[in-house]
């Protein structure tokens, strides 16, 4: 993608918000990461530890309340914030809008022309293979085309940075098998760098190259774990005596750390 | 349609004959509506008749027809129509687009809302028609007291139904856009006001009833023009035809009025999720 490869980096984050009832909550606590130009990194935690609440600290719509958000250039010195755009689990599409003004929206904002708003939307629906649903509305589609919908709207901006917000959390499993695939190969080809919050270990081990493990709240950053599989991969990797090991490792990993969120959680009720 | 699965469908049944068809459309429920406001009409004519009641408290259904086409023919009701179309519309398109406005004013501004706040806690409840006498003395009984008493009607509800569409919208759309680099302005025009279009059109539904009351009560006041001043003045002299008549006219509008919200609703749901 286009501009000069910016990193991003967390130096001791922190976030501590007041909830309803009055009392301090620490969502994330020192966290220190960097998220790699032209790489996918993977953030991997029990619910409610703060995944995306990192994400929107990354975006640079939340502020850190503790430590810094930097966004690096190549030679270290402090850059500009990149292009980024966000695929949601809850898709977020405009239900009034149809499909192709869906995908054209952000180009419209931006002031590009109808021509070739449209001709870019159809371009970015062709890549997640939805041609020809141009002039549907979201309601009349499938949970997996409505997400593909989302992600040709984040990928027609051409974001220096992707981000994946549980993506696939709230389809199917079989759908959410074959779009990880097709996702995993987007991604791939494009080279683009992209932070994917997710549930799913499988996910994270398909499209990440780095997997940062969270713990429980407050969220810290357990482990950082490189995926050193080789792409492209699919769901034959699965099957690699190598994809067993690092599932594994994740898992034991994650484990304690989401029976500790189920006891909080229930604490907290 | 329940009946349908129990129809057998190895032995077809053979082609309808013309009474047979005339029995089904007879059975349909919408028929039978139809044929009920049909009965009770002619049984009104035929105990009107019967008992020979005086047309000043109950005239003849055939006889109210008569006074109505004669009323538009020679009796100008069409003027009166048009006059109080115009008074409810035009009162109804600045409600529209002032309370749009204020609404998304209040959504949007919280300094704002808290000022605006008071006085439509004060002013929505209070029942219009008691503001007439004072906008009367105020504005006299001209077309601008038909409009200001006619956007008063509709402006609240048009306000808070605005105001609860913005307040309801999904806070996912709102980041999205962001995310997609909209600004303040951006967000409100193309996501925000088209969020809450189905709720304003809900404030649309009801601030358009209220206006059409008030302009016929304030016609009945004022006792010049439009189908309030005429539905007052004939009941004044006891013609209990045209009194009728214009309450068909009344109704039928209302009809009118209701069947196009029908389809304007039908056509937003492209704007409903799932």
């Amino acid at each position: 993608m286009a501009g000069p490869a910016v990193a991003i980096e967390c130096e001791g984050v922190g976030l501590t918000y007041t909830a309803k009832t009055g009392t301090a909550v620490n969502a994330l606590e020192n966290v220190r990461c960097r998220f790699v130009p032209g790489k996918v990194t993977a953030i991997i935690g029990p619910s409610g530890c703060g995944k995306s609440t990192l994400l929107q600290i990354a975006r640079g719509f939340l502020s850190p309340s503790q430590g810094r958000l930097r966004y690096v250039a190549l030679s270290g010195t402090d850059a500009a914030a990149p292009a980024m755009a966000t695929v949601w689990q809850a898709f977020n599409l405009f239900p009034w809008r149809n499909v192709l003004d869906n995908v054209a929206f952000g180009l419209e904002l931006a002031g590009v022309s109808r021509g070739e708003r449209e001709a870019r939307a159809k371009r970015a629906l062709a890549k997640v293979d939805l041609a020809g649903f141009e002039d549907k509305y979201p309601r009349q589609l499938s949970g997996g085309m409505r997400q593909r919908v989302g992600i040709a709207r984040a990928l027609v901006m051409e974001p220096e940075v992707l981000l994946l917000d549980e993506p696939f959390g709230a389809l199917d499993a079989q759908t959410r098998l074959v779009l990880q695939e097709q996702l995993a190969q987007l991604v791939d080809t494009s080279g683009t760098t992209a932070i994917l919050v997710t549930h799913s270990i499988e996910e994270a081990i398909l499209l990440g190259d780095t997997i940062l493990v969270m713990t429980a709240r407050p969220g810290r950053i357990a482990a950082e774990i490189a995926v050193d599989l080789p792409r492209p991969r699919s769901h034959a990797t699965t099957h690699e005596a190598a994809y067993g090991m690092l599932f594994d490792r994740i898992y034991g990993l994650l484990r304690d750390e989401v029976v500790r969120a189920m006891k909080t959680e229930s604490a907290d009720t | 349609m329940l009946h349908e699965p129990l129809s057998d469908t190895a032995h077809p049944a053979p082609a309808p004959g013309l009474w047979r068809r005339f029995g089904v459309w007879l059975a349909e429920p919408k028929t039978l509506g139809w044929i009920a406001v049909a009965v009770v009409l002619v049984g009104w004519e035929l105990v009107v008749i019967a008992f020979g009641f005086n047309p000043i408290y109950l005239p003849r259904p055939t006889r109210i027809v008569l006074a109505l086409i004669e009323m538009f023919q020679n009796g100008g009701l069409t003027k009166d129509l048009l006059a109080t179309l115009g008074r409810v519309f035009g009162g109804f398109a600045i409600a529209l687009v002032f309370g749009v406005a204020i609404g998304i004013w209040m959504a949007t501004s919280e300094r704002f809302n808290a000022i605006a706040d008071n006085f439509i806690a004060a002013l929505y409840p209070l029942p219009k028609v008691t503001l007439i006498p004072l906008l009367i003395i105020w504005l006299g009984t001209g077309g601008p007291f038909m409009l200001t008493i006619s956007a008063l009607g509709a402006v609240f509800p048009i306000i808070l139904n605005t105001l609860l569409g913005i307040r309801q919208c999904d806070p996912g759309l709102v980041l999205a856009a962001r995310d997609l680099g909209a600004n303040r302005r951006q967000i409100i025009r193309k996501v925000l006001l088209p969020g809450a279009v189905p709720s304003i059109f809900a404030g649309i539904r009801l601030g358009l009833g209220v206006s059409i009351i008030l302009v016929v009560a304030a016609e009945m006041v004022v006792g010049k023009l439009g189908l309030g001043a005429r539905l007052y003045l004939a009941g004044q002299v006891l013609e209990t035809e045209q009194v009728f008549a214009v309450l068909i006219v009344l109704a039928t509008l209302g009809i009118v009025i209701t069947k196009t919200q029908d389809a304007i609703d039908l056509w937003l749901n492209r704007w409903r999720v799932v």
